[in-house]
């Protein structure tokens, strides 16, 4: 997440976007040792216990970048790229002038663990600056209800959103459950 | 149902906490916390010996029963998501009413918790570890932190965004803070908001290893403080776009950008927090009634905390820390605590709004500057409009302060 981060950021950002963090999976895989650790009644290590929050990348981003500003992190299970979308435009609401630095990623998830959804197991991070005027990709999201069981693409709903920027089509809708986002550009 | 990322002008528009329901260590329902919260009821916290191997823990606990989760929701059911329906079940009859008013698909989902249901995860690997398999009744989506979100969306059957904000400590209030602008933006008509967080072996060993927690009840600000007491709890909120009544009017929120485990010192991102929440309010410090403190009774915060409210409100505010009544009650104490000034300004009546005490054993820190605690049994005299804050500071350095509003008459 780190890495797509400051990827991600012109040299002046790094302090000034406000940030979302979103994954789907957070820490969870890193937690397994922990609880693996609590069943054996071992004590736990004060660090690994501070960075086993779901915000963990969010702090650490903001620690190393300087940043003070307005900072999310946020899970919504298979749909979450599209909640982390919404997410940043209620923070471009609480702070209309500053760009948001919005980063998702995940890593397959623990093979102790499944999920009941067949979700793509590829580890990912794609980071976006988004803001409300001003240079890049102008689109408009549009929430909607989903007509009939829509086709998924094999891969995280962040990477086919990153796909539909980088081609020419002039929308896209993505959400797996009863609730479509549709971008259209503009 | 659009939302326009260019409209993003911070224009006051309403935003009504309709109802509330609430699950503590102080009981269930508003009815049934309120006189205890009053009364300053430090009687409710339970010790336990099978969370941190070798220590009794003071923790406050919420009391059962917890209801059971409907049959085709089995797969959620984790004492997690037991709580946040407990909470859910008090105002569910305004919620359905609501729904039905403006359409599933108009009302949103979005809870804080920082926890989920690793407690279940806990049992699970702690099961596997003796057997090999994960327990029948474990499911991921109990420990998933879009399960705290999803469930209740799945119970209410609403269709609108749902989705969790996780940032510890502040969690509950972040969740607050976005319901408010998911409103504004006109994504929905109505969100269903608030915070949950259960007790669990994760928090109490991991914060024991910090040494963060005390032995007995927690006592914040006091030159005696020794750490914090672990609480649980629900708290959900129904935020429509109601004028009057209870309203959100303000949200400040900062980063310390200093560590991830401790405060910076200064208190620069609690005292941005509170300064642009009351930007965010149009309000003077001056106007503000009183102060719902994050106060968790550990050295850090407290130093913290009272130097950065100091530099904000001079040492007039009457303030409190409620966690000595619950406990520290994490993802969910940003909600939690807002709903107890929630109760407040629904008690507000001829003019009298009554505080919340602080219940601490009176010995001041000379070491930090003073603040104006509240006085068991004071109100404050008051016309015009109500305002409360409520603050709240988690792990990662992850501020958020909320201010309610009430216009009177009530």
């Amino acid at each position: 997440m780190l890495h797509v981060a400051y990827a991600c950021c012109a040299d002046g950002d790094v302090s000034s976007v406000s940030t979302v963090f979103a994954s789907r999976h957070g820490e969870a895989t890193s937690t397994v040792p922990l609880l693996e650790a609590l069943a054996r009644e071992q004590p736990l290590g004060a660090a690994s216990f501070s960075h086993s929050v779901h915000n963990t990348q969010a702090g650490l981003f903001s620690i190393a970048a300087k940043n003070h500003q307005i900072s999310s992190a946020l899970a919504a299970g298979a749909d979450t790229f599209p909640c982390a979308f919404l997410e940043a435009l209620a923070i471009l609401r609480r702070d209309p002038d500053r760009r948001i630095l919005l980063v998702v990623a995940d890593e397959p998830l623990h093979s102790v663990f499944s999920t009941a959804d067949g979700e793509p197991r590829i580890a990912h991070g794609v980071a976006f600056i988004v803001g409300r005027d001003g240079e890049g990709i102008r689109t408009r999201c549009t929430l909607g209800r989903r007509a009939a069981l829509a086709q998924r693409a094999p891969w995280p709903q962040v990477v086919e959103f990153l796909r539909w920027l980088l081609s020419d089509e002039p929308s896209l809708t993505l959400g797996t459950g009863a609730l479509t986002w549709t971008w259209a550009r503009e | 149902m659009r939302a326009d990322a260019r409209t993003g002008a911070a224009g006051a528009s309403p935003c009504a906490l309709r109802a509330v329901g609430i699950v503590t260590a102080l009981g269930h329902g508003v009815e049934q916390t309120w006189p205890r919260l009053l009364a300053g009821d430090q009687s409710r916290f339970t010790r336990r010996t099978d969370f941190v191997p070798g220590r009794t823990l003071l923790v406050g606990e919420a009391p059962l029963p917890l209801p059971s989760l409907p049959e085709p929701l089995r797969r959620f059911d984790c004492r997690n998501n037991r709580l946040s329906l407990a909470a859910v079940r008090q105002i569910e009859k305004t919620i359905r009413t609501v729904v039905e008013q403006v359409g599933a698909e108009r009302v949103a989902v979005v809870m804080g918790s920082s926890t989920s249901g690793v407690a279940a995860a806990e049992q699970a690997i702690a099961h596997r570890a003796r057997t090999g398999v994960l327990p029948d009744g474990f499911d991921y989506v109990q420990f998933e932190l879009g399960g705290v979100a999803e469930f209740l969306a799945r119970y209410l059957d609403v269709s609108g965004p749902a989705y969790t904000l996780s940032t510890a400590c502040s969690s509950g209030a972040k969740a607050v803070a976005s319901a408010r602008s998911l409103l504004a933006l006109g994504l929905c008509d109505a969100v269903v908001t608030g915070g949950v967080d259960s007790l669990c072996r994760l928090t109490a060993n991991g914060f024991s290893a910090l040494a963060a927690v005390a032995h007995d009840v927690c006592n914040p600000f006091s030159l005696n403080r020794r750490g914090l007491t672990l609480g649980e709890g629900a708290a959900v909120f129904l935020m429509t776009k109601d004028p009057g009544g209870i309203q959100v009017v303000g949200v400040g929120e900062a980063s310390d950008a200093h560590h991830m485990s401790a405060p910076d010192p200064d208190g620069a991102g609690a005292e941005a927090a509170m300064r642009k929440a009351l930007a965010d309010a149009r309000a003077l410090p001056a106007s503000i009634s009183y102060l719902n403190l994050h106060g968790t009774g550990t050295p850090l915060n407290d130093a913290m905390e009272s130097q950065a409210v100091h530099r904000v409100f001079v040492g007039a505010l009457p303030c409190s820390s409620t966690k000595p009544l619950v406990g520290h009650t994490l993802g969910a104490s940003g909600a939690i605590e807002l709903a107890f000034c929630w109760m407040m300004l629904s008690r507000l009546g001829n003019g009298l709004l009554p505080l919340l005490p602080h219940c601490w054993d009176g010995v001041e820190d000379p070491g930090l500057p003073r603040l104006r605690f509240t006085r068991p049994g004071e109100r404050a005299r008051l016309d015009g409009r109500a305002l409360v804050m409520s603050n709240s500071f988690g792990f990662g350095g992850n501020n958020c302060t909320i201010v309610l509003g009430l216009d009177q008459p009530w």
